[in-house]
């Protein structure tokens, strides 16, 4: 069966558009048998706002699946005699995803959900990368070739390549992997009969053996070993420092960037300061300036009507004092006369007295 | 309910006669118009636990009470799922409306600690229950716990963030919680970071319900997803995004990055680095940056805003010294700044180089200078430092970095004082909390 949703990314002409509405209208037995739309008709329809405005290309409209889906619903609500007006309310209140999920059901077309599809692919891709993650560390984990090594070579052919060997044996071994470097390896019989000291004796045993530098054949191995060890802890100890100094050397960078860039806006912010400075201070010399000459100005003016007021106020003291003067004189001399007037009148009264007497 | 733009410069001019390299702050703000809340989103949610066996006794309770929590708080339109996983993965509820309450929560409580840690296998079942139920008017997420590292079916890193971002394609995303001391953090943090969620983590279990709590509030806040942002500059012009936003797009003159959802009253944010070699700094007006941003509001509808734009003209040294520095553009470049710092003093600490670290400690101080809130944040990692805590000091740098970087953040904070009861009074997810791994107190 042909799926509605297949056509989610397609971009055609109206007269493109036309057939494919036609070819899902016959598909889906919607309205009248052999109706055929026309531009007219889709035109009509975009103007009434029953379909979305066509997405312009130049001079060109192109329309798409949200396009197809409400023409198609449409047609399909109008089949079953609803008017156009009543279409148009209906898909103004609806929503898209709900419309063409309903449509799709309603002919049976299972709507697809792309997060489904998505999880889908996500999870087949996982399983082969699981499985790819699987085969590498099966390629990389060495022990695996020790393990269930076995020796099937006739006793002659061991002979011949010199083995020390009389016969070939086979065992069973199961390792034991405690870092991607280092494995153990320890026949599977044996595996049941080791308990908490023996496998604390075997332990020592591994750490002398390790640590035996008079091992005959193994001594130079072990040198070797050793040196190549020494000089990948140097090596790594190496990139620590340099990933370090790298880490050093670009904040360090960035700090200069940085400084300059903070010292440059300093700078500025100096010279706006001693600019500023400078236009204060001539500001102020100037005002001082005009305001010890208008101080100097007032002062002269001020002595000068000091001066006036100091002659009008002595010539008005003067003037007052004469007249205080008169005054005292004319009373002084208005008392005299009284006291005389009286010095007659004791005179007269020492007289009356006498006579009395 | 307004969603809107602002795009401001570091200063406003150009330097005339110098290589010209400063910041650009692009805000995406929400803001409350009247008493009228908007319709909120439905949520479709599926709740992924890890069962394995160090997640028994407490732990595990924890986490059960968090999801029995979330359950709690859903409306009964809500879709809700819940998987468990050990070695495998179990569907404990398929997905269902929320209605039937106490069945679900019953379900959770019977959950039972197992063995190893399928973490992929957990989290691909939570996201094909999620998509069976998918809408574009709900909001589409997995919520994944574990408190160890992946060490069963897939465990590549890059692969299951490339499989979290492939999914958010999808419009369904991923938040991820972290518990413990044993977690891998940069799978937690990468995941949700690419699966477009956020990203929590608890040093105890009791330390868990906060960051549900904080999930759950900018769940139920949300006013739009899938921000978009389309930012273009002209040739002359080099651009840098510092935030660590999921970059869909980078050509030269054109930059396209996700930025996390907006919910109420918060603002998101990223800030650009532009650089202009003197040549180009010329008399006339320079167009430097425009931002177009997209984004789906709580109808589902795709909502286009912009462009705003940074257009400057180029002035001689002295005027250039006048104009003052934006202080909320200053206030970003110092939290990015602080994050690299600490994101270095991380990787410093992670390969056992504490005096370097402790470097770093100290560069970001003197970066935070007078800002209280961050230089309590660089107490508590000092701390870490101090006590050669390697694992917590990883963590707390690794979250508390990538917070910094896609935080949304309130418009009260110029202030530069850090107040618990001020903080309080926020939503969850505007808070700034001074530990990540801890409740906020």
């Amino acid at each position: 069966m042909k799926l509605l949703n297949e056509n989610k990314k397609i971009e055609v002409n109206i007269k493109e558009f036309i057939v494919l509405c036609e070819e899902w209208l016959n598909t889906f037995l919607i309205g009248k048998k052999g109706f055929i739309p026309n531009e007219r008709l889709i035109r009509g329809y975009v103007s009434e706002g029953i379909l979305p405005k066509p997405e312009r290309k130049g001079k060109e409209s192109f329309y798409g699946y949200k396009h197809l889906i409400y023409f198609l619903v449409c047609r399909d609500l109008f089949s079953e005699s609803w008017p156009l007006a009543k279409i148009n309310e209906y898909f103004k209140n609806a929503i898209f995803e709900e419309l063409e999920l309903n449509f799709l059901n309603k002919y049976n077309q299972q709507a697809l959900n792309d997060s489904l599809e998505v999880i889908g692919e996500l999870k087949k891709s996982s399983q082969n990368k699981i499985q790819k993650q699987k085969n590498k560390e099966t390629n990389n984990n060495f022990t695996k070739s020790l393990m269930l090594r076995s020796y099937q070579n006739s006793q002659q052919s061991i002979k011949e390549f010199g083995s020390d060997l009389n016969n070939v044996f086979k065992d069973e071994f199961t390792t034991f992997t405690l870092a991607s470097w280092l494995s153990v390896a320890i026949k599977t019989k044996k595996l049941s009969e080791i308990d908490a000291d023996l496998a604390y004796r075997i332990s020592n045993a591994i750490k002398s053996a390790l640590l035996d530098t008079n091992l005959d054949e193994n001594t130079l191995m072990y040198k070797e070993v050793k040196q190549t060890s020494d000089l990948d802890l140097k090596n790594q100890q190496l990139e620590r420092e340099n990933f370090t100094l790298r880490k050093d050397k670009s904040l360090l960078e960035n700090k200069i960037k940085y400084n300059e860039h903070e010292t440059h806006l300093k700078d500025l912010e100096i010279q706006r300061m001693e600019n500023l400075i400078k236009a204060k201070e001539e500001n102020l010399m100037a005002q001082l300036d005009e305001r010890t000459a208008l101080y100097e100005k007032q002062i002269q003016t001020l002595e000068i009507r000091n001066q006036e007021e100091r002659k009008i106020i002595e010539t008005d003291m003067n003037k007052k004092m004469e007249e205080i003067n008169l005054n005292y004189q004319m009373e002084m001399q208005d008392q005299k006369s009284i006291i005389k007037q009286y010095e007659i009148k004791l005179l007269e009264l020492e007289k009356e007295l006498k006579t009395k007497k | 309910m307004t969603i809107t733009l602002n795009l401001k410069p570091q200063r406003n001019a150009l330097l005339r006669g110098f290589d010209n390299e400063f910041h650009g702050l692009l805000e995406v703000k929400h803001t409350q118009q009247g008493q009228q809340n908007s319709p909120r989103k439905s949520l479709n949610l599926s709740i992924v636990l890890d069962r394995s066996g160090s997640m028994a006794g407490q732990p595990l309770f924890e986490a059960k009470q968090a999801a029995i929590m979330m359950v709690n708080k859903m409306r009964p339109s809500d879709q809700i799922s819940v998987v468990a996983y050990d070695d495998t993965a179990n569907l404990i509820v398929p997905s269902t409306p929320c209605s039937n309450k106490q069945d679900i929560i019953t379900a959770i409580q019977n959950i039972h600690e197992g063995n190893l840690t399928n973490l992929h296998g957990g989290w691909i079942m939570g996201a094909e229950q999620v998509a069976t139920k998918k809408n574009v008017k709900s909001i589409n997420r997995v919520l994944l716990l574990s408190d160890g590292n992946a060490n069963v079916g897939l465990t590549d890193v890059s692969e299951l963030k490339n499989q979290c971002s492939r999914l958010a394609e999808t419009n369904i995303t991923t938040s991820t919680y972290g518990l413990g001391h044993s977690f891998n953090e940069e799978l937690m943090v990468n995941i949700a970071g690419a699966g477009l969620g956020h990203s929590y983590y608890g040093q105890t279990s009791d330390d868990l319900m906060d960051p549900f709590n904080e999930e759950f509030e900018t769940l139920l806040n949300t006013v739009a997803t899938d921000l978009q942002v389309i930012s273009e500059s002209s040739n002359n012009v080099d651009l840098e995004l510092m935030n660590n936003y999921n970059v869909v797009e980078n050509n030269p003159n054109q930059l396209r990055f996700k930025m996390p959802d907006l919910a109420e009253n918060g603002e998101a944010w990223a800030l650009f680095k532009i650089k202009i070699n003197l040549e180009h700094v010329r008399n006339q007006r320079l167009e430097v940056l425009r931002c177009n941003v997209s984004f789906r509001n709580n109808d589902g509808e795709l909502i286009n805003k912009g462009p705003a734009k940074i257009i400057l003209d180029a002035v001689n040294q002295n005027a250039f010294s006048q104009i003052s520095e934006d202080e909320k553009v200053r206030l970003r470049i110092t939290e990015i700044n602080v994050a690299r710092f600490q994101d270095r003093a991380r990787e410093a600490a992670r390969v056992g180089d504490w005096a370097l670290t402790e470097f770093f400690i100290r560069e970001a101080r003197r970066e935070a200078k007078g800002n209280e809130w961050l230089n309590s944040v660089i107490d508590r990692l000092e701390v870490y430092a101090k006590d050669r805590q390697r694992e917590n000091f990883s963590k707390e740098a690794l979250y508390s970095s990538d917070k910094m970087n896609k935080r949304l953040v309130s418009d009260d904070e110029l202030n530069m004082n850090y107040s618990i009861d001020l903080e309080s009074s926020k939503n969850a997810y505007l808070r700034r909390k001074v530990e990540r791994g801890k409740r906020f107190s």
